[in-house]
């Protein structure tokens, strides 16, 4: 083929156009032939690093919240604590709600649909009162543990899309 | 011309050498074999190991929390007495609730009679630390992370602030591959206080979760045997407590002083020696099978402890051994 190529290229004198023009398709067929190769024998792998920041950015923003200070009944307790408390006295969960939705809204806005989990149950912003769709906890899990030593497990997502309020399984 | 005519050579030769460095890189490329982890992941991987560092701390912050509270709480029920344990948290059939000298008046513990002042700052602080480490060892214990028990010294400053310094740091595993098994492999260590070759066998199937296990490697060897057998026997074996530095007996000391339980802070102490094991099986609380495990590898059980097992020349060990040569009657426990 290079023969030819080079047979064609003498004839016209000025052939050099055409070289060009089958190197360049040489050249990207070997592109693609390889691309080609390489992926079925080597093989890619997705990463997504915007999901993987996510997950970091949530269990430090859950961090945050969980030390966060609050006054319950004149009484200054972390959010863990109140947890805590909540989880062996029933009668504190208002309490509970109500300080961790206001510290929601202060921190990721009163429009925005954020979620707090807290074992099956589920500590939702203003914002998600606008969205009647259906709302996920995280996976990112982090324990806490309870007066009596058992472990609570919570989580934490901060930014519900809307597309998802509207998508219920 | 001439010109003309290399030029026309330029453009294959491009390709030509364009065929090259990817055959080449597919070669070395494929000698590497395919990729199991993204570039960047173990950069994020780093940053998880760092959250789950911060969870870990947090989550020592709030037991430790938790535990004062009860503590405080407990022994202001008891009038600052609290029943002293054995040495070790699994050792609770051990419990001696001590007299503190002056009795108690209707189930109240007094701090003075008419002759007595029983009324001891000191021995108040030394409860409280007991109760308090007994408690945030419960609350380590259930945690989801590997934080070790009794790695603490503390220091109670004035009024109830409690100073907890860590002996050994936590350890997070950063670029852990999640195909391999969850033990770790026994290694083999050398201990700046002690001549002899341990083994440190912390975070593997024979030591209990949160513990640092570190033996000699007879001791070691010994109790792979004794774990063979209980294998055959459809248990298994786990040491809650093995080797212990001066520093870790002074603190166990410390808690639980002239109590009789614990040896006051020696060298020849048999935990010092890394000969001596406090030991459970896991599955269930028989402490007869457990007995009959150990002293057929040759463990000599201490006649105080239903979990402490020494062997390899301790002392309370050649005492058996002494009394097995004269009574020609094999000795299995000693006091």
């Amino acid at each position: 083929m290079l023969k030819q190529f080079c047979q064609t290229a003498k004839l016209r004198k000025k052939g050099s156009g055409l070289t060009d023009f089958f190197s360049i398709l040489a050249f990207v067929l070997i592109i693609i032939v390889f691309y080609g190769i390489f992926n079925f024998t080597i093989g890619g792998s997705k990463f997504e690093i915007g999901q993987q920041s996510k997950s970091i950015e949530d269990s430090l923003s859950l961090l945050s919240i969980l030390r966060t200070n609050v006054d319950v009944g004149n009484l200054e307790m972390n959010i863990a604590e109140l947890i805590a408390l909540s989880y062996s006295d029933p009668s504190k969960k208002s309490n509970l709600e109500k300080h961790l939705v206001k510290i929601m809204d202060d921190s990721f806005g009163a429009s925005n649909c954020a979620i707090f989990c807290v074992g099956q149950n589920q500590i939702k912003t203003t914002g998600c009162s606008l969205n009647t769709g259906y709302h996920t906890c995280s996976s990112d899990i982090m324990q806490i543990p309870a007066y009596d030593g058992k472990i609570i497990e919570v989580s934490f997502n901060p930014k519900i899309e809307s597309l998802n309020l509207q998508s219920a399984p | 011309m001439k010109k003309k005519k290399s030029s026309l050579f330029f453009m294959p030769l491009i390709v030509i050498i364009l065929i090259i460095v990817l055959v080449n890189l597919y070669i070395v490329l494929l000698e590497k074999g395919s990729f199991t982890k993204p570039i960047g992941s173990k950069q994020f991987d780093l940053f998880k190991v760092y959250s789950k560092a911060e969870s870990a701390l947090f989550y020592i912050d709030q037991s430790a929390k938790y535990a004062l509270q009860q503590s405080v709480y407990e022994l202001a029920q008891n009038g600052g007495i609290t029943g002293i344990a054995g040495d070790e948290p699994s050792s609770e059939e051990n419990v001696i609730i001590p007299n503190n000298g002056c009795g108690n008046y209707y189930g109240y513990n007094l701090w003075y009679t008419e002759n007595n002042n029983c009324f001891n700052e000191n021995k108040f602080k030394n409860n409280l630390k007991f109760l308090f480490i007994k408690k945030l060892n419960q609350y380590l214990t259930a945690s989801p992370y590997n934080i070790q028990r009794d790695n603490y010294e503390y220091e109670i400053k004035d009024g109830l602030e409690i100073i907890g310094k860590a002996i050994f740091p936590l350890n997070f595993y950063i670029l852990k591959d999640e195909k391999k098994p969850i033990f770790k492999k026994p290694t083999e260590i050398k201990l700046p206080e002690n001549q002899e070759t341990f083994i440190d066998f912390t975070d593997t199937e024979l030591c209990a979760k949160g513990t640092r296990c570190r033996l000699t490697k007879e001791a070691y060897d010994l109790l792979l045997k004794s774990q063979e057998i209980a294998k055959q026997k459809g248990v298994s074996l786990e040491v809650t407590s093995a080797y212990r530095t001066l520093v870790e007996q002074n603190i166990l000391w410390e808690r639980n002083p002239n109590s009789g339980s614990v040896c006051p802070p020696s060298p020849t102490c048999p935990h010092l020696t890394g000969k001596a094991v406090d030991i459970k099986i896991k599955e269930k609380i028989d402490w007869v099978l457990l007995h009959k495990i150990m002293s057929e590898t040759g463990w000599v059980r201490y006649s105080g402890e239903k979990l402490h097992f020494e062997c390899c020349g301790t002392t309370r060990y050649a005492q058996a051994k002494e009394l097995e040569k004269k009574t020609g009657q094999p000795v299995t426990v000693i006091a």
